[in-house]
């Protein structure tokens, strides 16, 4: 119900002003429409890596230390932690896979043996050029030059692109030591009849991300750590791969605990270890409830709690348009878009605007 | 032209934006709140990270800082202009309650139970208000505790005063309608 004044003539100086600010506008809109594209990953990124970390620069800034200094100690000591991770592991991943890909010719024949059987009524039911074709295309996918690793091999070549990580870093840095101000300056731009919405919004979303985030990340790590140091001592060979594999496959629910636990037994199935397959299997069905009742309580605190036929499609869309990656992150993303959605709901029908 | 240069630094456009960079440089803000009641006991130190979670807002006369019912998420300090605060009964229509001045406080309740705002608030002219939203009350709580402590303390005692003159309100009414219409 603001007052209007009476339309009068525009000076010279508003219409300077005027043709400056629409000129500005434009401009900025025209940049962040031909950027979006290439800022989005380091700004999304950024976001979330500055959410995560906030809790430990708000630790240092409440004993004394500037959130400048704060943000970028923290940053720094966690580009440096995963590069000396990166630097001890990396290659030990990477000789695991190597090895996988050398002996898979042996795994392929001995998968053949044990399935026999199945392959005789295949056999019947399926023509011979067939079946040859799809024991071809198995080997192929398995070998040298088609490897299933393929694509995890091109997300790790993909991953590490410095300017990407920099400007993660940098988009961080900015986001942990002024992020209030920034707020403050987005918060400027939404009109009075929405502002206090807004803001709710805003600060209810952020506190869920972050807390799932962190909260996923830690249930991850103790999983990965868990799955590995178990199939290490039941003598399962690529146990640090298997573990770190699972460990990612963990953030998916429903199928991400099989999906992880998959690769193991198959391999104790094709002779890869001697340790029978149900020992493997009954040991991650231990470390799977362990996790169920102990971990994720302790770090997640509460599932994204999406009915199974929502994981299931978002894991194929995921994988439809992003591969390994787009699989493992499609569904939290659901799980917080959702999460999102509530909330506004809700908020809309709280400021009466629903 | 440099005549056209300062109407130009005038234009309200322009000068709110000189006038905040203006603020920020001369500590103007945490001047202001030093003379706040609500804020009484807090160090300079202390409101200087307050102001950095504060957040400006400008309403024009007749425009709704919150609508009664609303979903209550914080508080607004006036700074200029008056505040209308309004009850809205279905059968009795509009009832004004209070007109606030600057340094005023209110929405303050808000912060405590997030419940649904209790009255209607309206600037009565061209208004600036100072908002602190829950949000921004986690942070300070978690970035400076002593401080969201004091300022907590202070709303409190706001709270319960308005709570006392509420009773006293209540027991003159109450008084007033034992003694009879004669």
């Amino acid at each position: 119900m603001a007052t209007t004044a009476p339309a009068s003539p525009r000076p010279r100086s508003d219409r300077l002003l005027l043709s400056f600010w629409i000129a500005l506008v434009v401009g900025l809109v025209a940049i962040l429409a031909v950027s979006a594209w290439v800022l989005l990953v380091p700004l999304v990124a950024g976001y979330l890596l500055a959410i995560v970390l906030s809790p430990v620069v708000e630790a240092l800034d409440r004993r004394g230390v500037p959130r400048p200094l704060g943000a970028a100690c923290v940053l720094g000591a966690l580009a440096s932690t995963v590069a000396v991770a990166a630097t001890l592991a990396t290659p030990l991943v990477f000789h695991q896979i190597e090895e996988f890909r050398d002996h898979s010719p042996e795994y392929v024949r001995s998968a053949e043996l044990k399935l026999s059987g199945l392959m005789e009524v295949l056999g019947r039911l399926v023509p011979p050029r067939e079946l040859d074709h799809a024991r071809g295309l198995a080997l192929a996918r398995l070998t040298a030059h088609g490897s299933p690793f393929d694509s995890l091999q091109d997300l790790l070549d993909v991953m590490p692109l410095i300017e990407n990580v920099l400007l993660t870093l940098v988009v961080a840095f900015f986001l942990l030591a002024r992020g209030a101000e920034i707020r403050k300056a987005f918060m400027g731009l939404v009109p009075n009849r929405y502002f206090e919405m807004t803001l709710r919004l805003l600060y209810r979303v952020q506190r869920q991300t972050g807390s799932y985030l962190r909260g996923q990340s830690l249930d991850s790590l103790a999983n990965a750590l868990l799955i590995a140091a178990t199939l290490s001592v039941l003598q399962v060979p690529y146990a640090l791969f298997l573990g770190v594999f699972a460990g990612l496959a963990n953030a998916v629910p429903l199928l991400g605990p099989v999906a992880g636990g998959v690769p193991a037994i198959a391999l104790s199935l094709v002779g890869a270890t001697a340790t029978p397959w149900w020992v493997i299997a009954l040991a991650l069905l231990a470390i799977h409830l362990i996790d169920d009742f102990v971990i994720y309580p302790a770090t997640v605190g509460g599932s994204l709690d999406l009915p199974p036929w929502v994981v299931i499609l978002g894991v194929a869309l995921g994988n439809h348009v992003g591969g390994i990656l787009g699989m493992l992150v499609a569904v939290p993303l659901i799980g917080l878009f959702r999460g999102f959605v509530v909330e506004l709901h809700e908020n809309l029908k709280g400021f009466q605007i629903l | 032209m440099i005549g056209e240069l300062s109407r130009l630094r005038e234009h309200p456009l322009w000068s709110d934006l000189v006038s905040r960079v203006r603020s920020n440089r001369s500590d103007q803000l945490v001047d202001w709140l030093l003379k706040v009641p609500m804020l009484e006991g807090l160090h300079r130190r202390h409101l200087r990270h307050l102001a950095r979670l504060l957040h400006r807002r400008v309403f024009e006369p007749g425009e709704v800082v919150f609508r009664q019912g609303d979903v209550g998420s914080g508080m607004y300090i006036v700074q200029s202009g008056r505040i209308r605060i309004v009850s809205e009964d279905p059968s009795r229509g509009e009832i004004q309650l209070s007109i606030l001045e600057p340094g005023h406080c209110f929405g303050e309740m808000a912060l405590f139970d997030h419940g649904p705002r209790s009255a209607t608030a309206l600037a009565q002219d061209h208004c600036v208000l100072f908002g602190l939203f829950d949000g921004d009350l986690d942070q300070l709580e978690r970035s400076r505790p002593g401080v969201a402590a004091r300022l907590l303390r202070n709303l409190g005692l706001a709270v319960s005063l308005r709570l006392r003159q509420t009773n006293d309100r209540l027991r003159e009414i109450e008084e007033g309608s034992a003694r009879g219409p004669y």
